[in-house]
């Protein structure tokens, strides 16, 4: 240390705050230097924990709860292993109707939304002006700040009998399943546009224009370019769509008629019936639907550009 | 059919009936984004199998001069001519000119083959055909063997000749490339340079060089065209160019230059007007070492400081009464440079070197 | 199963069921008394409440309507209270012991004391409960062998609602929503209330319109029974427009045609505003409610909560909670001090000849409630199991 004095320092002439040279005294942060591993954990340990608790432990618990029964009269959780639930759930025509009809609707909701989206998607990321394209994400987002309730019974208003969609000259369906497609493609449009249209803007102009330049018109352009590119984004928005009406349950409540869903045997079970275990099997169904979906896409390729 | 006329003899370097037999004719091209012109009225002829380029700094207009050429852009005014036919309006997949972007533009979903064969794909040629001609082409930029990859497997260069085999397999008759080699590194970038000159002269197309790099366009063109403020500044042969800058800007702006004002002409050669001379044309020597001749200028400077640049030294000046000066010193044999920071010197250069320039428009 | 106007906040259910069952489970089960308080000690100075929406208002939801302050200022007991949505939920809260009072009605009543959650009520101690109908009280959803476990508060019926309309002439019988030929007309614009407890107002259609099927009590049917009313249920599927559980959705429905004719509640009736809706009770009876002010076997605050048992009696406090929910008082005396003094009218309270036409919710259970011992009769879970069915 002696060199590094002041007087030792006259060669540049300048004088150096041995404190400044010093070494800072933070043991814990040297230790955590050290130790990358349990740098690691401190910082991962919540989120860690939050995702055990969120997703492992409340699936599990779904899983092992729908192996239970529930006594009738005191409602009291039977915890002896069983597989009546699941065997109700093939045994009965009913859930196999309900499951159908659910991913049906499902399956209608995310084409009609996937429709609709890529050209939307498509003129907010490639067409508009920079601030057209502002005001258009601000219009897509509008939406999802005003509450689910009030969306749904809007639409029920709509497609009243007498109501703006008569008025309108279009005519209603009436209350029943399309009206649910109707009303659910509404209210899950913005989850599509926004992954269809954050995948468009990461498509560089210049791919477009290549394409251009090689001799493909416009329809050639979309099909062999812009699409195979935007398979993740519009797997993104699909699979939101078709997740998120298959949990529905309550705008069939509102606008479905006479018609239930998964989400309604699982609410019925839950709220009404108090048979907890035969919800959480029902609530099975919708996750294995889920599960063999993902697959089938994996199986596909196309998550490999996610 | 009608052939532009109305040429301005002064862009148009070559013989009167040009626009006859140029790939590329522009008259009065203009294009304005929203208040700004980008483009404000350029004519130009290109001729068939020409090595030509836009020299120019960002924001000069020549990218926007290719991508009008291209059909990218609509032009504001003026018409744009492919060999002989008026395609101002017309789509660019109508026009036979094929661009290599700045970025390469692959598709990041096709194979290397894929995309070499995706125009011939578009233009409904059988899956052999385009398959054979798709290889073939990628042997012409020797990357035979990587057909099967995807693009992102590829390095910076090798997508830049896939990019290059995408647009030739076409065989276009113009070929526009966009700064093709601003990504790429410095040795890369001088064998690509080399590589570009070689497949020019063997496929005999034109080829329309976007570059900002002065040197590049220099060792590559036949001819170049330098840009400022969305105009042509000058047009003519790289040595023209050099050798003649028509304005201080061209001569600032391609190469190193050392720029004497109207002033310091008059007191130095007597005339009274801007002139210029290059630096590799100064010479050093100790004062007063030699005697001066007629047609030999010579000024007493001090060194300010002197940069190794490994073929020589690269030495600033001032002279004595205020003039800064950039002299290149080559090194020779045993050569050792005379001129350290704080040395008193003789600087030298004949009074033919030095270039008088146009009046800046 | 109740009306309220907070029904539509079906979100909440699934999550808060889910975590208060978990909380449920880890309840202790020791220590529950069951024999009644003979006499009344100190104040303990608060008291827990459970209720339906609307029961137990302090003003903070109207400044108008409050009738817990001046509890808490006679007996100095400091009232929390807590709301819940449906009965299950309500069975769930109770189970954790934090409250002193549950207001329950007759499909959750049974289920808390076939549980050991209520204990018995001693109504000596309770001086306003003298005042009550006489038909509500020891009923079978509030008293089992004798022994009372709480005391009524207000009813309401199950009544057919119609569009007049819809009709040549006024319906009289529910066989408007129960018979082919009458729903024809109607097709697609029926509706029904989506509850497995509607079963109940098939087999009470049933019971007096096919004797042969021997249904002596709709809340208590055997294998037999309940696959006559499923069945019947599932004949009505075909012309239901839409079911409804949330009031808000009825009142709209009626109000625009998109439907005409179903099961209402008379507070619905009163928030249409369309002059073409009316109700009625058809001669068959209807099915009811009536709920019961419990007391917890866990309650650790038993002189306040037996202090607001006797309060909510009151004619003026009793008046004012069943007024606000829409609904008949408990009282004579009750109906005296409605703010519209047409309320009683309008709600048929004490209208013994009404009241007997209603078979008020219980829950079915296997042991049949009509006594019948020969014959195991089919259980809540069952109907619901059955409702699943017949919506399809």
């Amino acid at each position: 240390m002696a060199t590094s004095t002041p007087a030792a320092d006259g060669r540049t002439g300048r004088t150096t705050d041995p404190a400044l040279r010093a070494p800072v005294a933070r043991p814990g942060s040297r230790l955590l230097h050290r130790l990358v591993w349990l740098r690691l954990g401190l910082l991962l340990s919540a989120p860690l924990a939050w995702m055990l608790l969120i997703y492992v432990v409340a699936l599990a618990a779904l899983l092992i709860t729908s192996l239970w029964s529930v006594d009738s009269l005191s409602s009291e959780i039977d915890r002896t292993w069983t597989l009546d639930n699941f065997r109700t759930l093939v045994e009965n025509q009913v859930y196999r109707d309900v499951t159908v009809r659910t991913i049906g609707v499902a399956l209608a909701v995310t084409v009609i939304d996937v429709a609709i989206a890529l050209p939307i998607a498509f003129y907010m990321a490639k067409v508009a002006s920079p601030r057209l394209r502002r005001m258009l994400v601000v219009a897509v987002l509008t939406p999802l700040w005003a509450s689910y309730l009030v969306k749904v019974f809007a639409w029920r208003v709509v497609l009243s009998e007498g109501g703006p969609a008569e008025w309108s000259g279009l005519g209603s369906p009436g209350y029943g399943l399309t009206a649910v497609v109707i009303t659910q493609a509404y209210i899950w449009l913005p989850y599509v546009i926004l992954p269809v249209f954050a995948a468009l803007e990461r498509v560089p102009d210049s791919l477009l224009e290549a394409a251009g330049d090689l001799g493909a018109n416009s329809g050639m352009v979309l099909r062999s370019v812009v699409l195979p590119l935007l398979v993740p984004g519009i797997l993104a928005g699909g699979i939101f769509a078709f997740s998120l009406t298959m949990g529905d349950y309550i705008t069939v409540n509102i606008v479905g008629g006479a018609n239930q869903m998964l989400g309604n045997l699982v609410f019925v079970n839950a709220g009404a019936a108090n048979n907890l275990p035969l919800a959480a099997a029902i609530a099975m169904i919708p996750i294995v639907v889920m599960v063999v979906l993902l697959a089938a896409i994996r199986r596909t390729g196309a998550l490999e550009n996610l | 059919m009608s052939l532009p006329t109305g040429a301005d003899a002064s862009t148009v370097a070559t013989s009167g009936d040009a626009a006859a037999t140029a790939a590329i004719s522009l008259r009065g091209l203009r294009k304005q984004f929203g208040d700004v012109a980008a483009v404000d009225g350029v004519d130009l002829d290109i001729a068939d199998g020409e090595f030509f380029s836009m020299l120019g700094p960002s924001g000069s207009g020549k990218t926007t001069v290719l991508r009008l050429i291209a059909g990218f852009e609509t032009a504001t005014a003026g018409t744009v001519w492919l060999g002989g036919t008026d395609v101002t309006r017309a789509a660019p997949f109508e026009r036979d000119v094929h661009t290599v972007f700045q970025d390469y533009a692959l598709f990041p979903h096709m194979s290397v083959l894929d995309n070499v064969a995706y125009g011939l794909r578009v233009r409904g040629i059988g899956r052999k055909d385009r398959r054979g001609r798709a290889e073939q082409a990628l042997d012409t930029v020797r990357l035979g063997q990587l057909g099967g990859r995807r693009p992102h497997q590829l390095s910076g260069g090798q997508r830049q000749r896939v990019a290059l085999a995408r647009a030739i397999v076409l065989e276009p008759r113009v070929l526009l490339l966009d700064e093709p080699l601003g990504a790429l590194d410095l040795k890369l970038r001088e064998q690509m340079q080399v590589e570009l000159k070689q497949l020019q002269r063997d496929l005999g197309i034109t080829f329309v060089f976007v570059t900002h790099d002065q040197e590049e366009a220099l060792t590559l063109s036949d001819r170049i065209a330098v840009f400022d403020a969305g105009r042509i500044q000058q047009l003519g042969t790289p040595r023209e160019i050099y050798e003649t800058p028509g304005s201080a800007y061209v001569a600032g702006f391609v190469g190193t230059t050392n720029l004497f004002d109207a002033a310091t002409s008059q007191r130095l050669l007597g005339v009274r007007a801007e002139h210029a001379v290059r630096p590799e044309r100064l010479r050093i020597t100790p004062t007063s070492a030699e005697p001066t001749t007629a047609d030999e200028i010579r000024l007493d400077a001090v060194v300010v400081e002197t940069i190794y640049l490994g073929t020589g030294n690269r030495v600033h000046l001032r002279t004595d009464d205020g003039l800064e000066l950039v002299a290149l010193e080559q090194y020779t044999g045993s050569l050792d440079s005379a001129a350290h920071r704080g040395d008193a010197v003789t600087v030298r250069f004949a009074r033919a070197d030095v270039v008088p320039l146009a009046a800046a428009p | 199963m109740k009306p309220t106007h907070w029904r539509g906040r079906v979100t909440m259910a699934c999550l808060s069921v889910l975590a208060v069952s978990v909380l449920a489970g880890c309840g202790s089960d020791e220590d529950k008394e069951t024999d009644a308080v003979e006499e009344l000690g100190e104040m303990e100075g608060q008291v827990s409440i459970l209720a339906w929406p609307g029961y137990v208002e302090d003003g903070s939801n109207d400044p108008k309507v409050d009738w817990v302050t001046a509890f808490e200022k006679d007996t100095g007991c400091e009232v929390t209270s807590k709301v819940y949505g449906t009965s299950d939920e309500a069975l769930n809260l109770a189970k954790t012991g934090d409250y002193d009072v549950i207001a329950a009605s007759g499909d959750l009543s049974l289920r808390l004391i076939a549980s050991d959650e209520a204990q018995e009520v001693n109504t000596d101690l309770v001086p306003n409960y003298e005042n009550v109908f006489d038909f509500l009280k020891d009923s079978e959803w509030n008293t089992v062998d004798g022994v009372n476990y709480g005391v009524p508060h207000g009813y309401g019926a199950n009544l057919l609602m119609y569009n007049e309309k819809n009709f040549d002439s006024a319906p009289t019988s529910w066989g408007a929503v129960f018979d082919t030929e009458e729903l024809e007309r109607n097709k697609g614009k029926v509706t029904a209330y989506d509850s497995p407890i509607y079963i109940a107002d098939a087999a009470l259609y049933l019971m007096k319109t096919q004797p042969d099927l021997g249904i002596e009590n709709p809340y208590a049917l055997d294998e037999e029974q309940l696959d006559a009313a499923v069945a019947l249920l599932k004949e009505q599927r075909k012309y239901v427009g839409e079911y409804w559980s949330d009031y808000l959705k009825e009142i709209q429905a009626f109000e625009t045609g998109d439907s005409v004719v179903g099961t209402t509640w008379q507070v619905i009736k009163n928030n249409i505003k369309n002059a073409d809706v009316q109700v009625t009770l058809p001669t068959e009876g209807a099915t009811a409610w009536n709920d019961t002010w419990m007391l917890s076997s866990q309650s650790e605050n038993p002189n306040c909560a037996y202090a607001w048992m006797d309060y909510i009696l009151t004619p003026k406090a009793n008046a004012q909670a069943t007024e606000y929910f829409g609904e008949a008082p408990n009282s004579p005396a009750a109906c005296e001090e409605t703010a519209d003094p047409n309320h009683c009218e309008t709600f048929h309270a004490g209208d013994e000849e009404y009241a007997e036409q209603l078979w008020f919710w219980r829950t079915p259970i296997k042991e049949c409630l009509d006594g019948r011992t020969d014959v195991e009769c089919t259980d809540y879970a069952q109907w619901t199991q059955a409702w699943t069915e017949i919506k399809g």
